[in-house]
């Protein structure tokens, strides 16, 4: 047999085992995510994974779970039994890891139903807020204790930071952009912005408009001009009507006077740094060790449009809710609405 | 014009003004110890706790958190000799640290006054949290207290994923040598370990420690406080960072050894319940104080600190002194599921760990 033929078949036995996989896939009850992790690994924290039956019948089934080659966690292998549209969290904590630079852990989940089996794989950030002081300028030199989250769009890079001390939460964001366009004052025409939801744990984004809004969720844009600075807007706070989240409102209202903001433009990378008191987010009890939620959206319209952390996230596909991002005056939204702003996020004291 | 010895002699009145205020330059003595312990003698231990909340919230008082606690503590020592004064305070930064340190000094000679930066704590008067200071005072005649301090451990920026080697030789160093200054008398009941070591790191402390003491030999501690700028730990009244200190606790006394591991809030609170009930049933003594080096993530799982201090007090009851502070890594016995044979203590993480004194 010629190394042809060997390797017609191989891509023969490669289809067909494709297609048997595609075609259980298409028919997998379950769907499977591994949440963020909120505190460095090392440190041994918890985590979860998240399982939700799709079926209208309850499911069965057995989940081993692999994270790197050298951490311990425990449980390794369990069982589940969902009833029907059941969503469950099942705690995994780490009992020894290493902190990566990369900050992408990859993560192994196998289902095992009956003699049928899928994995599922996926990269998990540390998604975690050490204490530092960073001084709001634009410059990123600073940020040097923070545990950077990257990623990808459409080949176009974005990296998130958030820092947090006594008085202020901190959060700065590098896109990498052709150009910026900045906020104008009563103008519609869509802008460059970065997007930013907070809210405290265990709370769950509304899906009727009828319900009341439990996030903080504020929005930052480069404002051009001499003598302008940049901005900062709150556009939703908890018990606000989350109904408003649909209402494309003017900015100018919602301007936040004691937020520091500082955009600037770094070769083709347009750098957002923003500092929020602390006492705005006050209800999410800020402590080492707390964890919060939260998900940012990168708003490049002229560019990539939206970025959203949801999406690189592992969220499933019926978490995009149009009430989890409040939309305003400019906003490019694209056909379809982006993904829950609840991403798990924690407060920690260092990466050392 | 001035010359250069009147140059010479304003730089060096200046030199000692600036140090004077800083409060460095004062020596220590390193190692340590109050006199030898007196079979039966008596001993007593007491905590005290106070804020520096500025009821106008116009700023924090430091200073005066630290005079108080350290005034209510020496009220309740009485006449009774103290051999040492161990503060665990939660100020932002070294400025605040600083003052809040002085205020237990204004009270107590800085030669007995030790410490640590943590991130809260607790004690039968409560849960402290932000701005606060706890203090506990060990002294009598019955009971020793040796301390020691170990500079340089050289750790704070080496991270696990390139440095490990570098970084376990370093500090199971740090844990031999801070041991080694220490009296492993025949009396000798109980170390106290507070290394600037984040877990996992601290289990490399304890490491070099078991090294000199023994792996079955009583460690109890917790790390230091690691948020960038206030990582200090206090020795002699005096701030140093990148270290650790250590005590010896010697006497006719007895000590019970309980760890608890958790990391959700339901189990938070019903751990520690567990871990002052293992102590208390394990002491086989009349309980004189609590040490509880307790995780400051495990505090961040909790949807109200008190629950945790309720499920202890019902175990422990509302009088015996607790000297209880958050930590970033504990020491004690390790609550997992395989423990190395014949280590009593070890450096963990998300850990309560209890440690009960009696007689």
């Amino acid at each position: 047999m010629s190394i042809n033929h060997v390797c017609k078949l191989m891509l023969i036995l490669g289809c067909i085992c494709g297609i048997s996989s595609v075609t259980f896939a298409e028919h997998f009850p379950l769907l499977v995510r591994a949440e963020n992790i909120t505190v460095p690994p090392s440190t041994g924290p918890i985590t979860h994974i998240v399982v939700k039956n799709q079926k209208a019948s309850s499911y069965n089934c057995r989940i081993r779970v692999k994270y790197a080659q050298d951490w311990t966690i425990s449980p390794v292998e369990f069982e589940v039994s969902l009833k029907p549209q059941e969503t469950r969290k099942i705690p995994i904590s780490v009992d020894k890891a290493i902190d990566l630079k990369s900050n992408l852990y990859p993560v192994e989940i196998t289902v095992i139903s009956g003699d049928k089996q899928k994995v599922f794989k996926q990269n998990v950030f540390v998604a975690t807020t050490p204490v530092f002081t960073p001084k709001i300028d634009g410059n990123l030199n600073d940020w040097e204790p923070a545990v950077p989250i990257s990623f990808e769009t459409k080949g176009r890079k974005t990296i998130i930071r958030t820092g947090w001390n006594k008085k202020y939460f901190n959060v700065a964001v590098e896109v990498e952009e052709d150009k910026l366009s900045g906020y104008k004052k009563n103008s519609d025409k869509p802008i460059d912005a970065v997007q930013f939801a907070i809210a405290p744990r265990k709370t769950k984004t509304p899906t009727t408009t009828d319900q009341k809004s439990q996030r903080f969720e504020f929005l930052i844009v480069d404002s051009p001009g001499f003598m302008s600075s940049d901005k900062c807007f709150q556009l939703m706070r908890p018990g606000d009507n989350i109904a408003d989240a649909l209402k494309e409102r003017a900015l100018e209202p919602l301007q936040i006077k004691d937020a520091k903001v500082v955009v600037k433009r770094k070769k083709n990378i347009t750098v957002y740094e923003c500092s929020i008191p602390l006492l705005l987010i006050a209800k999410l009890k800020p402590m080492t060790g707390r964890d919060y939620l939260m998900s940012f959206l990168v708003h490049d319209p002229d560019g990539t449009g939206i970025r959203d952390l949801g999406e690189v996230s592992g969220l499933w596909e019926f978490q995009r809710n149009k009430l989890a991002w409040s939309a305003w005056k400019g906003v490019k939204w694209q056909e379809k609405p982006p993904f829950d702003s609840k991403l798990e996020w924690g407060f920690c004291t260092t990466k050392y | 014009m001035v010359g250069k010895t009147q140059t010479y002699f304003i730089l060096a009145i200046l030199t000692v003004v600036v140090m004077a205020i800083s409060g460095c330059g004062e020596s220590v003595t390193n190692p340590a110890s109050s006199p030898a312990a007196i079979a039966g003698g008596e001993i007593v231990i007491k905590v005290a706790s106070a804020n520096g909340i500025n009821m106008n919230h116009v700023g924090t008082l430091p200073y005066l958190a630290g005079s108080r606690a350290a005034l209510d503590l020496k009220k309740q020592m009485g006449d009774t000799p103290v051999h040492a004064v161990i503060i665990a305070e939660y100020f932002e930064d070294k400025a605040a640290k600083s003052k809040a340190l002085k205020g237990v000094c204004s009270v107590f000679d800085s030669s007995i006054v030790y410490g640590f930066a943590s991130y809260g704590s607790f004690g039968q008067d409560g849960c402290s949290d932000n701005d606060t200071v706890r203090v506990i005072g060990i002294g009598g005649a019955g009971i020793s207290v040796a301390a020691a301090l170990e500079e340089n451990l050289g750790a704070g920026k080496l991270t696990m994923e390139d440095d490990l080697d570098e970084l376990q030789k370093r500090l199971q160093e740090a844990g031999s040598s801070i041991s080694s200054k220490l009296p492993k008398t025949q009396d000798a009941k109980l170390m106290v370990l507070i290394p600037d070591a984040h877990s996992p790191k601290n289990a490399y402390v304890v490491e070099g420690a078991h090294k000199v003491l023994g792996k079955d030999f009583p460690i109890t501690g917790g790390s230091a406080n690691k948020n960038p700028g206030q990582t200090y730990v206090y020795y002699q009244g005096q701030m140093f960072t990148d270290s650790a200190i250590a005590f010896m606790l010697s006497g006719d006394f007895k000590v019970s050894l309980a760890g608890r591991k958790a990391k959700e809030n339901s189990k938070v609170i019903s751990t520690a319940g567990e871990a002052f009930a293992e102590a208390s049933a394990n002491l086989d003594a009349k309980p004189i104080a609590a040490l509880a080096f307790n995780c400051a993530g495990r505090k961040g799982k909790l949807d109200n600190l008190q629950d945790e201090l309720d499920a202890i007090q019902k175990e422990f009851g509302k009088t015996t002194p607790i000297f209880g502070t958050y930590c970033a890594g504990e020491i004690g016995p390790a609550d997992v599921a395989e423990k190395p044979e014949g280590v009593l203590s070890s450096g963990n993480g998300w850990h309560l760990m209890v440690t009960i004194l009696g007689r």
